[in-house]
Formats: C-alpha cells, sequence, structure tokens
C-alpha cells in the first residue's frame, strides 16, 4: 500500500485498504493461476520433462510435428552434401516427389551451403533436374537417381549425369 | 555452445540502445527497467543499423557490426538508484523460467521459424546483407519474401557474433522479450503505482505473455519481439506521457513495431491514433510518427522497386464485411486460450477496482484498436478465414491481451508523479 488516504473516515480507510489490497492481490493471482495454467499446457506435450530435444519442433503438441524427421534427416545428409549442390527434400507421395512446403522450406535454412530448390525440380520431366534428392519417410522412386545414404528418417538420392 | 555466443550477441545489442540511458526519464527507473527498454531500443537500433550497411553497400562483419557496438556502448550512463525488494520479483521470476523451459524443451516452438524467420535470417547472414535476391527467388516466394526485416536482421546479427544462426537461440529469444516486456513495464509503471502494484501487473503481464506464447506455439517467431515493443511503446506514452524522453523511447519501439511484422503497421497507427485522441497533442503525435513511418516508408520502397510487395498490396483482397459475425465468433472463440479466456479476464476483473479509469482511456482505445484492426484483417480475402483465424489469432491478440493488462494498471494507481 503506497499512498494511505490518512484523511478519510475509519470506515472509508477500510474500505480503500480493503481496495488496495484486491488491486494488488488479485493481479498476483491472476499470475499464479496463468503459471499453473502454463505448466499444464507444457505438461501435455509429453514426456521426457527434462531431457535435451533432439530437434525444436519435438514437443510442440500431443502429437508429433510433421517435420521434426526432417530436421533429424538434414542435419544427417547435410555433410553428405558438397558445398553449392542443387538439393531439394520432400516426402514422397507414391514414390514421386511431390508439392511439400512443410519438408523443403526447413531445408532452405538448414541446408545454408547448398542450392535448395522446390520438390518438382525432382520430377520426371524437370531438365536438369537437381543433384540431390532429400527423401522423408517413404523412398523415391525415380530412373535418374540413385540411393546413396539411408537413415531411419529417410534417404538420400544422387542424380546420375 | 554456438546457441550461448548467438544469444550473447544478441544481448549484446543492448549497448547499442545505450543513448536511452541519457534520458532522464530512463535515468530515474529501476535498474532493471533500463536495461529492459536499452535492450529494446537496441534491437531496433542495431536492426536499423544493419539496413543501413546493407543500403550502402557496406557488407556486415564483426568490424561493421562490432566497433558500432562498442561506440554506442560508450554512451551507457549509470541512472538513479531505485531501491528494491527482491520478493516482488518472485512471481515474474517463475514465469521467467517457465518461459525458457518452454523454449529449452522445444513445447512452444512455432513452425514459422523453420519455414521462413529462420530461413531468410541464414541466407541474410550469408549474404552479409539484406539479400534481396534471395527474397525476389520465385522458389521462395512463400517465405512471405516481403514480410519485415527486423527479427531476420537480429538473428543475423547473433550469427555475426556465433558465426551461424541458432535456432535454440531464437527460441530463447522470444522467451527474453517477454521478460524484457515485463520488466520494463514494471519499471515504467512503478513511479505512477507504487513497487507493489507495478510488481503485482508485471507479474500478471509475464504470466499471461508467458502462457499465451505457449498455448500458440510462437516462440522464434516475430510475436515475441512485437509484444516487447508494443508494450514498451504503450507503457511509456500511458505513464510518462508528458514526458519528451518516454516520447523518444516511445518512437523507437513503434519504429521496431513497424518493421517487425506486417501487423505492426496497424497497431503502430492504432497507437499514434489513441494517443491524438486522448491527449489532443497533435504536435507530439507527428513527432512520434516521422521515424517510424521513415523506417516503413523505406522497406516498402525497397519491397516494391524490388517487385516482391504481395501483403502490403493495397486492394490485394476483396473485403467482406457481411462475414463480421462468424469472424467475431471463430475469433471469440479461438481465443479462449483454452483457459476459459482466463488471460483476458485477469486483465478485466482488476478495473473493478480502478482509482484511476482516465488514465486508462489510451491504453483501452490501443486495445480495442489492435482487436479492431485483428478483425479488420479477417475479413479479406475470398476464401473463409477460419483456417487463418485457428492459426493466428491467439498469438496476434495476445498483443491487445498484454495492452488491457497495462490499461488495468494504469486505472489501479494513484496520482503520485502522473
Amino acid at each position: 500500500m503506497d499512498e494511505h488516504p490518512c484523511h478519510l473516515t475509519g470506515y472509508l480507510l477500510v474500505r480503500t485498504d480493503t481496495r488496495e489490497r484486491l488491486q494488488i492481490a488479485v493481479p498476483f493471482l491472476g499470475a499464479v493461476l496463468l503459471c499453473a495454467m502454463l505448466m499444464a499446457r507444457f505438461h501435455e506435450r509429453r514426456a521426457p520433462w527434462f531431457g535435451r530435444p533432439e530437434t525444436i519442433l519435438d514437443h510442440v503438441g500431443p502429437e508429433e510435428h510433421q517435420a521434426r524427421y526432417t530436421l533429424i534427416l538434414l542435419e544427417k545428409v547435410q555433410p553428405l552434401l558438397p558445398k553449392g549442390a542443387y538439393v531439394t527434400c520432400f516426402r514422397p507421395v507414391n514414390g514421386k516427389q511431390h508439392d511439400d512446403s512443410a519438408n523443403y522450406l526447413p531445408a532452405v535454412g538448414l541446408l545454408p551451403d547448398q542450392i535448395v530448390l522446390p520438390a518438382f525440380t525432382a520430377s520426371d520431366d524437370s531438365e536438369p533436374p537437381v543433384d540431390y534428392v532429400v527423401a522423408v519417410g517413404e523412398p523415391f522412386v525415380h530412373a535418374r537417381y540413385t540411393r546413396i545414404a539411408t537413415f531411419p528418417e529417410g534417404a538420400l538420392y544422387r542424380a546420375s549425369r | 555452445m554456438s546457441t550461448v555466443l548467438w544469444l550473447a550477441g544478441v544481448v549484446a545489442m543492448t549497448m547499442f540502445g545505450a543513448f536511452v540511458t541519457r534520458l532522464a526519464y530512463v535515468r530515474m527507473l529501476e535498474r532493471p527497467a533500463r536495461v529492459a527498454i536499452a535492450f529494446a531500443c537496441g534491437l531496433v537500433t542495431g536492426g536499423v543499423l544493419m539496413a543501413l550497411e546493407s543500403l550502402v553497400h557496406v557488407s556486415w562483419s564483426r568490424a561493421t557490426l562490432f566497433v558500432p557496438l562498442v561506440l554506442a556502448g560508450c554512451l551507457w550512463r549509470r541512472g538513479e538508484r531505485v531501491p528494491m525488494r527482491a520478493w516482488t520479483w518472485t512471481l515474474l521470476a517463475i514465469a521467467a523460467v517457465l518461459t525458457c523451459y518452454g523454449s529449452l524443451t522445444a513445447r512452444q516452438s512455432t513452425a514459422d521459424l523453420l519455414f521462413f524467420w529462420g530461413p531468410k535470417a541464414v541466407h541474410f547472414y550469408g549474404a552479409e546483407k539484406i539479400d534481396f535476391e534471395f527474397l525476389a527467388a520465385p522458389h521462395y516466394f512463400l517465405m512471405h519474401s516481403d514480410y519485415p526485416p527486423l527479427l531476420p536482421l537480429v538473428c543475423a546479427f547473433g550469427a555475426v557474433a556465433a558465426h551461424a544462426v541458432s535456432y535454440w537461440g531464437a527460441l530463447l529469444f522470444s522467451a527474453l522479450c517477454i521478460v524484457a516486456a515485463a520488466v520494463a513495464f514494471r519499471g515504467m509503471a512503478r513511479p505512477c503505482l507504487g513497487e507493489m502494484r507495478a510488481a503485482a501487473f508485471a507479474s500478471l503481464l509475464a504470466a499471461a505473455l508467458a502462457y499465451g506464447l505457449a498455448t500458440s506455439n510462437a516462440a522464434g517467431g516475430a510475436d515475441a519481439l512485437l509484444y516487447l515493443l508494443a508494450i514498451v511503446a504503450v507503457s511509456a506514452l500511458t505513464f510518462g506521457a508528458e514526458d519528451r524522453g518516454a516520447h523518444i523511447v516511445a518512437a523507437i519501439a513503434l519504429t521496431g513495431l513497424v518493421l517487425v511484422k506486417v501487423e505492426g503497421l496497424p497497431f503502430a497507427l492504432v497507437i499514434l491514433a489513441a494517443y491524438l485522441v486522448s491527449r489532443r497533442r497533435v504536435a507530439a503525435s507527428l513527432a512520434l510518427a516521422i521515424v517510424p513511418l521513415l523506417a516503413i516508408g523505406a522497406w516498402v520502397f525497397a519491397i516494391y522497386h524490388r517487385h516482391i510487395a504481395d501483403a502490403y498490396t493495397i486492394g490485394r483482397k476483396p473485403f467482406h464485411p457481411e462475414r463480421i459475425g462468424e469472424v467475431m465468433r471463430w475469433t471469440a472463440v479461438r481465443v479462449n486460450y483454452r483457459a476459459a479466456w482466463l488471460p483476458w479476464l485477469a486483465g478485466i476483473v482488476p478495473f473493478a477496482f480502478a482509482r484511476n479509469p482516465r488514465r486508462a482511456l489510451f491504453p483501452l482505445l490501443v486495445t480495442a484498436g489492435t482487436i479492431a484492426a485483428t478483425l479488420f484483417f479477417y475479413l479479406q480475402g475470398e476464401e473463409s478465414p477460419k483456417w487463418w483465424i485457428d492459426s493466428s489469432a491467439e498469438r496476434v491478440l495476445l498483443t491487445s491481451v498484454a495492452l488491457l493488462i497495462v490499461a488495468a494498471a494504469s486505472s489501479s494507481g494513484g496520482e503520485t508523479m502522473c
């Protein structure tokens, strides 16, 4: 209580005092409730609670994020890619490329030494095709590409010229 | 290690804001608030410096960025010693620890960091400039090429220190922005409200922002930086309305606001209009507007010059006022934050004990204006905005929640020094 209206009558003094106490107590109470709710929100986002996560998307919801495996795979394939190589990244559907921004856009930031292009650059009629394809999850089937590395999260393919 | 270095580099940007510690208004605040305000102003000043260097073809390097940083840091001036009771920081500290925990354990990350904020920062750092060739490449159109550049600039600055952009660092940076917002607010509110009330509302602000950031998975994006700048601007104009130093701080924060996100521009215009309406000071309002308008004008000119304008294109999408009912309904449902609107209620209930509701007029007008601006955006476009509302309303309207708490705080205090 910073300022007491000492000139007021005893009754008003009590009332003012109560109001001032509430002015301080209510926001503190709100903060406590929100902190408790925040802990509950974190709790529902899956264990482990204190382990070091593998990616920045490990616990963003009750279910796994679709781009999580892409992040793990990109970290593994990065040392295998030469600087300046043309690369694309997607989750194949029926063995083919498809428009897949959720996997391609992260690769643009995570492969800074390569030139990352959209998935259509690995289509049958793309000329010239990209040098490398990072296929997340499913196998990629294309006559021009050979699998050069396999990981639990996907595989890396290289174009034969 | 690179995350620590990256974060140290970004925190060091506080030195770019050292000049604000020479303002009498800032010098009389408690020390943590001085640092938090210098941090906010430093991010803006550093970002503008990087943009200017890019404009005059000076490549970013440790020499071209750290020498100005050290020189700017020499302007730091010690302020008055303001006594503080340590225990009044307890709840704010708990909220700070929780939000840092959320970032460190990947519990509140936004995919937007991977989709466009991070890639932009990586390529800006690689090119040692704002890389318009990268932004203009048609393959990267989905990265919102014309979004304002402040966050990628800050991330690139950290990368100059660490030799790489750290995505983990970016997550922690969001947590840091939230803590800085609450600390700056506490310091600016204290001369008007007294230590206890300022501490109570700062704790509430920190908890509400931390909770909202986690619920909307916004860490790593530009939203936390927007909250920081909006809170600094509105707090300065609310609690230091007649002070020239407060106006300078607010003008810098508004400049950052327009450079951080697309909605920053309408939010800044709302703040300026609300200030004009509530204080009736035309000259001061115009003075506040000059630098932010120059900054966003320069960015809009650049994106039109490079033919990458999209979000800033006037009349790009048709306006559908007839959807107002469903837009309001969907938005209201979405922003319950899965907590029965608790963050909103926490900002509304304190008005029941208001002592000085008149002082709350300005921040209340800003709160209403930011809500109206957000709804206005949702009324645009051919397709139904349901998906757009679901994916953005929580984090965008967290600004309004925070400003409502600032308004509640301002209505609670006595007349001292205000």
